[in-house]
């Protein structure tokens, strides 16, 4: 049975074998994932204690 | 208007010559579609009088012997003689080329037919046709061979319909040995019907007895719901817009599916417009542009959905029907099948603009989902965008080392080749200067943290990383340019600090391979490294621990030299000893996992000492009871005991901390299921015959009683630190180049872990639970140490 895998962008259960855009669902969801990886969207939060040194958005 | 439809009415233009010499001129080809041709000529011609109200049903007959008739209701073709012919009108239509009422717009406001070529091509392109009127009360007949004329026009009886029958075999001559195709006739009157919802089409096929029926009273509604009868759709009814100006009849009907492609079908005065034209090109300035206003025009839509949008994200996933009546149509293109009237663009633009607008105003729920759609689209071309960018501005290798980032190595071999990619500029500053540099490139990566509101961080790593990262590995990005062939390097090592920051940098990289970068993790590309927590100095002997685990059983080897173990009355020697200290602090990492899970290592040891362990269990309303009793037997709080959430038929109830309120887990049938669960109940079960017993230990000559498990570990690790110094390194940093390499970068003696599918889809897991919105006390809790477990154990 080929394995079903959600996902990471619009939840929808897709298969993993045979699929070009794997884990995502279609070329759509795959390509959205990436505008939000380019545009700085994925973002972890840590506590300010945690936090030794800021930088901000100096690259801009 | 003059509604009597008279000889005089029908106008001659030329004679019938050339068309048997020179068919394709007039039906495009002999192939099969100039075959049918023939058919949508006389169908064309009875969907004439039906838009000119007087035909309702049209009958299709295919005959076992390749012929084929076509029959309507409406008011038969006129018999009278016709003035400057001589003949009857029937015959002139029959057998002169160009005629027909369709030239003169007094009979047919609008009409189809194609081009006007007239069924007198048909008649001259057939072997055989005999058109039947019934008319004024008369059933007239003509037989005709080749388009010439073999009978006279006879009353062959009396009738109280009206109507045309045709009857007509294509020439072999001509077509040699095509015959009708049911489906292509099938969805030519389907499509028909649809677009003439008052018209009643019939299909009879005599060679196989297939019969069917179309009339859609829904009209071009109908034919959107039929396009995207197998579609999930958006809009659950389609919207339609309506409207007449300048003798010109509009009619659009639309519907979003949840797929990606367009699907427009248009027409004019039932020509199916494959090619578009200005009607389509009208449509689709007018669903732009009111889309565009609806989103500028109310202030109460969601942030994430003001934004504008092109023509391209508005029509993915739409089926659109488009259909438009108009008097003078001009067809351009390659087949003759596209509108070229450019006063039909404002038109269209107006009447669809005016419609949609209304229709959103009222339907605010529908234009919501409908736009959500639309800004998806929006933000995948942007994403597109943004990808093709940062390929194409300074993507190379090159230009990375130029920046001064990459420190690459000398070999040419990707099989060899390492790529280090090292997090923070001063552990990079050892690791490339640590390096064999024939076989190992650094790339540096810090990440980038953000003050996004007070006491509030963001870390991510930055675009710029990102085109850095894509750059070294020469595969470039994105679903169409991603080649994994191309990477550079086949061992891609990723080597942070084991801390919180090096375990969301390692994180949000796994995240990234796993998602945008998968076949190199399928093909065993991508490592990490495993530097060492601890160095151990005792005399002048320097030993590396990787971690707790390990550290754990260098104290113990030390430990028992100076001790001795004994409870109830068994005396351990020192290799049981060493074993027992093992399982012990398993055990004690079993717990502390398991409390990551929210069960906390005083709630597990009920759980344990009750035997939960299986699902089954709580289906035992009793059993849960007992077990409710025994949390409050220990001093917890419990909640009342309800019917599963997760399992048909079983119980569960919370179990809360008297202390601390934030301390809460529901018992329910999935804590047996956890693997954290199961480990820790295994590790429960091989201790059993010691647990809540009396340690006794016997150290230099003193002895010493435990009665609590985290005591008595504590105190055997502080006997084996002692005469050693411990150093814990808390980051990369701290080693210097020798160490660095000795530890972490040499093949000969470092240790990679190799990342495999189900790490990376973990690490995806986590990703999505460190980016939640809202975090709630209870899940931030057991993030705070979900972190420290990574960051030891990935």
């Amino acid at each position: 049975m080929k394995k079903k895998i959600k996902c990471p962008q619009c939840g929808k259960l897709t298969f993993w074998e045979e699929n070009p855009y794997r884990p995502f669902c279609s070329e759509r969801c795959k390509l959205i994932d990436l505008g939000h990886w380019l545009s700085e969207e994925y973002r972890i939060r840590v506590p300010a204690d945690g936090v030794e040194e800021v930088h901000q958005e100096e690259e801009k | 208007m003059e509604d009597k439809y008279k000889a005089s009415q029908i106008k001659v233009l030329e004679g019938l010559e050339g068309v048997r010499t020179r068919p394709a001129m007039y039906i495009g080809s002999t192939g099969p579609e100039g075959f049918h041709h023939l058919l949508w000529e006389v169908v064309d011609n009875a969907v004439d009088e039906a838009l000119a109200g007087f035909c309702t049903e049209i009958k299709v007959i295919i005959h076992e012997d390749n012929s084929i008739t076509v029959e309507d209701n409406g008011r038969g073709i006129p018999i009278d003689i016709h003035p400057t012919e001589g003949i009857p009108a029937l015959e002139v239509v029959m057998t002169k080329l160009h005629t027909g009422g369709k030239f003169d717009h007094s009979v047919y406001k609008v009409s189809g037919g194609l081009h006007g070529v007239g069924v007198s091509v048909v008649n001259a392109l057939s072997e055989w046709l005999v058109a039947e009127v019934h008319r004024d009360g008369k059933i007239y007949r003509q037989k005709y061979e080749r388009g010439a004329t073999v009978t006279t026009l006879e009353v062959v009886g009396e009738t109280d319909k009206s109507g045309t029958i045709i009857t007509f075999k294509p020439d072999p001559e001509i077509f040699g040995e095509l015959e009708f195709d049911y489906e292509v006739i099938e969805n030519r009157l389907r499509e028909l019907a649809f677009l003439n919802p008052r018209v009643k089409f019939i299909l009879i096929d005599e060679r196989t007895g297939a019969k069917q029926e179309f009339h859609y009273k829904g009209g071009i509604i109908e034919f959107v719901k039929y396009l995207n009868r197998r579609r999930e759709v958006i809009n659950k009814e389609p919207i339609y817009v309506s409207g007449e100006k300048d003798l010109v009849q509009i009619e659009v009907a639309l519907q979003y599916h949840t797929g990606f492609n367009e699907i427009c079908y248009s027409f004019v005065n039932n020509i199916n417009t494959k090619e578009g034209g200005t009607h389509v090109i009208g449509f689709r300035a007018a669903l732009t542009k009111a889309i565009n206003r609806y989103i500028a025009t109310h202030d109460n839509l969601p942030k994430a959905l003001k934004i504008k949008v092109e023509g391209d994200d508005v029509r993915e996933g739409l089926t659109t029907v488009i259909s438009v009546r108009i008097p003078d149509p001009q067809f351009e293109g390659q087949t003759k099948t596209k509108l070229g009237n450019s006063e039909i663009k404002p038109l269209v633009e107006s009447v669809v603009f005016e419609g949609l607008s209304r229709w959103f105003e009222e339907h605010p729920k529908e234009i919501r989902q409908i736009l959500a759609k639309i800004v998806e689209a929006a933000r995948a071309r942007e994403a597109a965008r943004r990808a093709r960018e940062l390929v194409r501005k300074k993507g190379q290798a090159l230009d990375v080392m130029m920046a001064g980032k990459l420190a690459e190595c000398q070999s040419k071999n990707p099989e060899e080749r390492e790529l280090f990619i090292v997090e923070g500029d001063s552990a990079g500053g050892s690791a490339k200067q640590g390096r064999d540099r024939r076989f190992q490139a650094i790339l540096p990566l810090r990440g980038k943290i953000l003050n996004v509101e007070k006491a509030r961080f963001d870390k991510m790593i930055s675009s710029e990383e990102i085109r850095q990262l894509v750059a070294a590995l020469g595969t470039g990005i994105g679903p169409k340019d991603f080649d994994p062939d191309k990477c550079r390097y086949h061992k891609i090592i990723i080597m942070t600090d084991a801390d919180v920051d090096g375990a969301h940098i390692r994180t949000l990289l796994l995240t990234f391979f796993y998602r945008q970068m998968i076949p190199l993790v399928e093909r065993g590309f991508l490592y990490i490294a495993q530097p060492p927590l601890y160095r151990i100095v005792e005399g002048k002997k320097e030993t590396y621990l990787k971690d707790d685990q390990d550290l754990d059983a260098y104290l113990f080897e030390r430990a028992v030299k100076n001790i001795v173990i004994e409870i109830d009355g068994k005396v351990f020697s020192q290799s049981e000893a060493k074993k027992f200290l093992k399982e012990l602090a398993a055990f004690e990492e079993a717990l502390q996992e398991l409390s990551r899970k929210g069960i906390w290592p005083e709630a597990a040891m009920v759980l344990l000492n009750a035997g939960v362990s299986r699902a089954d269990q709580f289906s035992n309303r009793e059993f849960v009871e007992n077990l409710a009793s025994l949390f409050k037997d220990k001093g917890f709080r419990t909640g009342n005991i309800r019917l599963s959430r997760i399992r048909d038929d079983a119980y569960e109830f919370d179990v809360s901390s008297r202390e601390f309120s934030y301390l809460f887990f529901t018992v329910s049938p999935e804590i047996p299921v956890f693997k954290e669960y199961r480990k820790a109940r295994k590790k429960f079960e091989s201790l059993k015959d010691y647990l809540g017993k009396p340690i006794k230990v016997t150290a230099r000559g003193e002895e010493k009683t435990f009665e609590m498990l985290r005591d008595f570990l504590e105190f055997i690790r502080e006997e084996g630190r002692k005469g050693i110094h411990i150093q814990r390194y808390k980051g990369l940093g701290e080693m210097n180049p020798e160490q660095l390499w000795q530890t972490t970068m040499n093949p000969e003696t470092r240790r990679l872990l190799q990342v495999d599918i189900s790490d990376a889809s973990m690490a995806d897991e986590l990703f999505n639970t460190l980016m939640g919105e809202k975090v709630e006390p209870r899940r931030e809790f057991i993030q705070t140490h979900a972190l420290e477990y990574r960051e030891l154990d990935i």
